[in-house]
């Protein structure tokens, strides 16, 4: 072999790989996670100021075209489905590559659960490293995610699994996805209009502690010590929710943890009254996740409180060099602004979807997962 | 118990014969040409380690020594000591197909020792080392392998999952000659791979679907469904052995090696004789010579050949006597792939059945086509017919395969008859494992295979469609190969969500 044939099949190899990346990309299976992800890849680099981390109480919950609206705070919710804690510390080093957020959120709900019944569905886990893209912080979150018994391969090369996806070849909106990059018209934020009531407790008079799971309490150290390495503020945040009795003494071990570590913790289950909200109508899924009047209330909550707490920057009125390009692409303005608008209007008709269901008594109704 | 996934067409074989090819060619560069099959030998432990089941590896280990000490004998001894090297053969034959048996019939029994199912490869280490040794014993074969030439001829790690049965003859020698990386054969040999697994993972796979949907015991499939679900696993297979054989001799191509071809357009043969010339070749060349043309040549024939012509004349007699011969062989053909029924009868007795028949029909048609109507026999009309006529015939053969037993197979048969033709309630055409979609994928990757390998042959003499492929300019000859490449890896059957492909010789 010469040194041309041998630069002809590094060539050849090369493509191979480069076009496989693309392929695999366009067939991670869509949807708004895929959605999520692509878009805060296609971030103007250093744009976010509050980057938030944990399952899916937030995305639902946090209006980020509102909060930004109201506040001119950019906040990018890398959250997916029942989330494992375990992931945090690679999330944070992967927003870390294009941003340099002030302030990093992570919910909590899922650090009282046991990691066991999160890595039931192997969805919880590609949530995850299935979405990111290929990188040396992909391959080790996939080591610390992945036992050997869970067919890593499959997860390392995600190719192996999506490939069955290639009828999706044939979509626009896959396709778009080459190279992982793509603004996401809402920054991350999904709107429900679907209603599930459900009744408020008070569980403020439980004050005892409970540990939370050995691993779970692992991956929260682990968080804090990522924060403490890159010097950014971390707020541990519980979302509003219908939350079992069994639960507040976790999260009180939980807070403790937090605060010994010289981070904030917030829990907002005790401001729902001074958020407003109401049990009835701002619940999609009978006290798991706000649905979007729920999320109004909250995002307008939390922003003063974030306003108050940390010193944010206002954006409100800025233009990237990424909004102005693709402004003299294809037209429109601040991407910001224009997730605003869309948001608005997505908003109003959820408002009157849900009112008219709650009085219909049509209330939500689980999906199988997969 | 230590068996890792390793079938050939398995992410972890690709990345176990990378790490084997770069070694195999680096090695000589730093001790001076030397040392590869040392490579070969150790990559066929290894692979025997961790894909068949472990501790096994005594048997072909076992087999391999006790081929080499009766070789070792044989030679010894001298073609004088008549008696001396018939007890060595003797032991030989005990050895291996004592172990070829029990192993068969413990398979057979549903008894697994120890908890062990049978060696991997059993039947082809046995075969390709019973071979050596007679070749040896025959004096085709100088027998000049040592120890680890013998292990390594015996236990090659590509063969051990469907063969082919080579001859050490043909396939030693290669082994223990130094082999300069070369390009040419290096990229041959991994277009050939490829081959391989576009016709084991998109097409064999999704075949398989639709097998499984008609014979499934109680499937409800009758009729013209029972035709489609054979006819689909003769296409299986071929895809699923072939493409297994494709595997094995490109990846044997790129490590500078050439092994003998298993197939030759099967379903193409005019008759049984010639389907035998063309499907699994290595097992009915060495049927032929190792047990075929032994018996004949045997006592008991060469008796019963001249009792025979003394009663039917010469020209009948020796017929009768071939055809005596032939049974047995076609036993043991049928035999060696399983010890049930339904194989001895599917994959031997009927195909004695048809060329005797045929054998014996030849004349009255030969003068019905030339005397009678004035047609030649050669004609492309005839010849097509009796392609079709073979590949039927073939079928027949193949429902006993597939079926779960003989009584299975039986029932399967009469079912089949065209006027009972129905599908279970629910089920149909496209509720057989396949979607329109997926249907029409098959027939695509079925009519590319049908087309590729046509053209294949036709270019044999310039050196097949590689060759012709590779005269190309780089812009079209790269299209070709990323088109077939990703062409596999999208619609290619594997990972999460699909059954492992397998290889269906594997279990012989």
């Amino acid at each position: 072999m010469n040194w041309k044939q041998a630069l002809r099949a590094g060539i050849f190899i090369l493509l191979f790989i480069l076009m496989t990346t693309g392929l695999t990309y366009i067939l991670r299976t869509n949807g708004d996670v895929k959605d999520r992800f692509t878009g805060f890849y296609s971030e103007q680099g250093d744009s976010i100021d509050v980057i938030a981390i944990g399952s899916s109480p937030v995305y639902p919950c946090i209006a980020t075209p509102m909060l930004y609206h109201m506040t001119g705070t950019r906040l990018y919710p890398l959250s997916t489905n029942m989330q494992r804690p375990v992931a945090a510390p690679f999330l944070i080093r992967e927003a870390r590559k294009t941003q340099n957020p002030q302030l990093f959120i992570i919910e909590v709900r899922m650090f009282a659960a046991a990691d066991e019944d999160l890595k039931s569905n192997m969805a919880h886990t590609r949530g995850v490293t299935d979405n990111l893209r290929y990188s040396m912080n992909r391959i080790k979150t996939i080591m610390a995610m992945v036992g050997p018994e869970d067919d890593p391969l499959s997860y390392y090369l995600d190719i192996f699994k999506y490939h069955s996806n290639w009828k999706t070849l044939v979509l626009k909106e896959q396709l778009r996805d080459v190279f992982y990059i793509w603004p996401d018209d809402l920054k991350g934020y999904v709107t429900y209009d679907s209603v599930g009531p459900c009744e408020p407790a008070d569980l403020s008079g439980i004050t005892d502690r409970e540990p939370i799971p050995e691993e779970q309490e692992e991956a929260l150290l682990k968080v804090c010590d990522e924060l403490k390495a890159g010097g950014e503020k971390g707020l541990f945040l519980l979302l509003p929710y219908a939350m079992e009795e069994k639960n507040v003494s976790r999260f009180n071990y939980i807070r403790d943890l937090v605060t010994q570590n010289g981070y904030d913790y917030l829990d907002m289950n005790s401001v729902v009254d001074e958020i407003g909200l109401d049990y009835e109508l701002d619940f999609n899924d009978y006290g798991n996740h706000t649905n979007a009047l729920g999320a109004a209330k909250v995002t307008a909550w939390l922003g003063s409180w974030l306003k108050e707490h940390y010193d944010l920057p206002d954006h409100r009125g800025e233009g990237s060099d990424r909004d102005a390009i693709a402004s003299l692409l294809w037209g429109g303005g601040n991407s910001w602004d224009k997730a605003y608008e869309q948001y608005s209007s997505e908003y109003a008709k959820a408002a009157v979807t849900i009112r008219e269901r709650y009085a219909a008594q049509e209330f939500y109704v689980a999906e199988e997962e997969e | 118990m230590l068996s890792w996934s390793m079938e050939l067409t398995s992410f972890k074989f690709l990345c176990f014969f990378a790490l084997i090819l770069i070694i195999y060619y680096l090695l000589p560069a730093l001790t001076g040409g030397r040392g590869q099959r040392y490579v070969l030998l150790a990559a066929s432990l290894i692979y025997y380690v961790l894909a068949g089941n472990g501790l096994l590896i005594v048997c072909p280990l076992a087999a391999s020594f006790a081929t080499w000490l009766c070789v070792r004998a044989v030679l010894r001894m001298g073609r004088e000591n008549v008696t001396e090297r018939r007890i060595i053969l003797i032991i030989e034959l005990v050895i291996l197909l004592g172990s070829l048996a029990a192993f068969k019939v413990f398979g057979y029994l549903g008894i697994r020792p120890g908890g062990y199912g049978a060696p991997l490869g059993l039947s082809f280490y046995t075969f390709i080392l019973l071979g050596y040794f007679l070749d040896v014993y025959n004096g085709i074969d100088k027998g000049e392998y040592d120890l680890a030439g013998t292990v390594l001829g015996g236990m090659y790690f590509p063969l051990m999952t469907s063969g082919p049965i080579v001859r050490f003859r043909e396939s030693a020698e290669q082994y223990s000659k130094p082999h300069l990386i070369d390009y040419d054969a290096l990229v041959r040999g991994l277009q050939r791979m490829l081959w391989g697994f576009f016709k084991q993972l998109v097409i064999s796979q999704r075949l398989g679907k639709i097998v499984d949907s008609v014979y499934a015991q109680g499937s409800g499939y009758d009729g013209w469904y029972v035709w489609l679900g054979t006819v689909c696993f003769a296409f299986q297979l071929y895809t699923n052995f072939s493409g297994c054989m494709d595997i094995v001799l490109g990846l044997s191509e790129a490590l500078g090696l050439s092994l003998p071809e298993n197939f030759r357009l099967p379903f193409l043969a005019t008759t049984i004789s010639e389907y035998w010339r063309r499907w699994h070749i290595t097992l009915g060349t060495w049927m032929r010579d190792m047990v075929f043309y032994p018996l004949l040549r045997s006592r008991f024939f060469m008796a019963q050949g001249k009792r025979l012509a003394a009663r039917f004349g010469k020209k009948t007699g020796k017929k009768l006597n071939t055809w005596g011969a032939m049974f047995v062989l076609w036993t043991a053909v049928g035999l060696w792939h399983g010890g049930a029924l339904k194989y001895v009868i599917g994959s031997g007795l009927l195909h004695w059945l048809y060329i005797v028949a045929g054998e014996a029909t030849l004349p009255f048609f030969t003068a019905l086509w030339t005397d009678k109507l004035q047609i030649d026999p050669k004609n492309r009309f005839l010849e097509a017919l009796r392609v079709i006529r073979t590949f039927f015939l073939v079928c027949i053969g193949f429902v006993f395969f597939r079926a779960d037993s003989t009584p299975h197979a039986l029932l399967l048969l009469l079912r089949g008859l065209p006027w009972r033709t129905a599908a279970p309630a629910g089920g149909g055409f496209f509720a057989m494992g396949l979607n329109w979609i997926e249907w029409g994928v098959l027939l695509v990757s079925l009519a590319i295979m049908i087309a590729v390998e046509l053209a294949d042959e036709k270019l044999s003499a310039e050196g097949g469609i590689r060759a012709k492929i590779a005269g190309l300019k780089l812009f079209p000859r790269w299209a070709i190969w990323f088109a077939l490449l990703f062409y596999v890896v999208l619609l290619g059957e594997y990972g999460p969500g699909y059954s492992a492909a397998e290889f269906i010789y594997r279990g012989f």
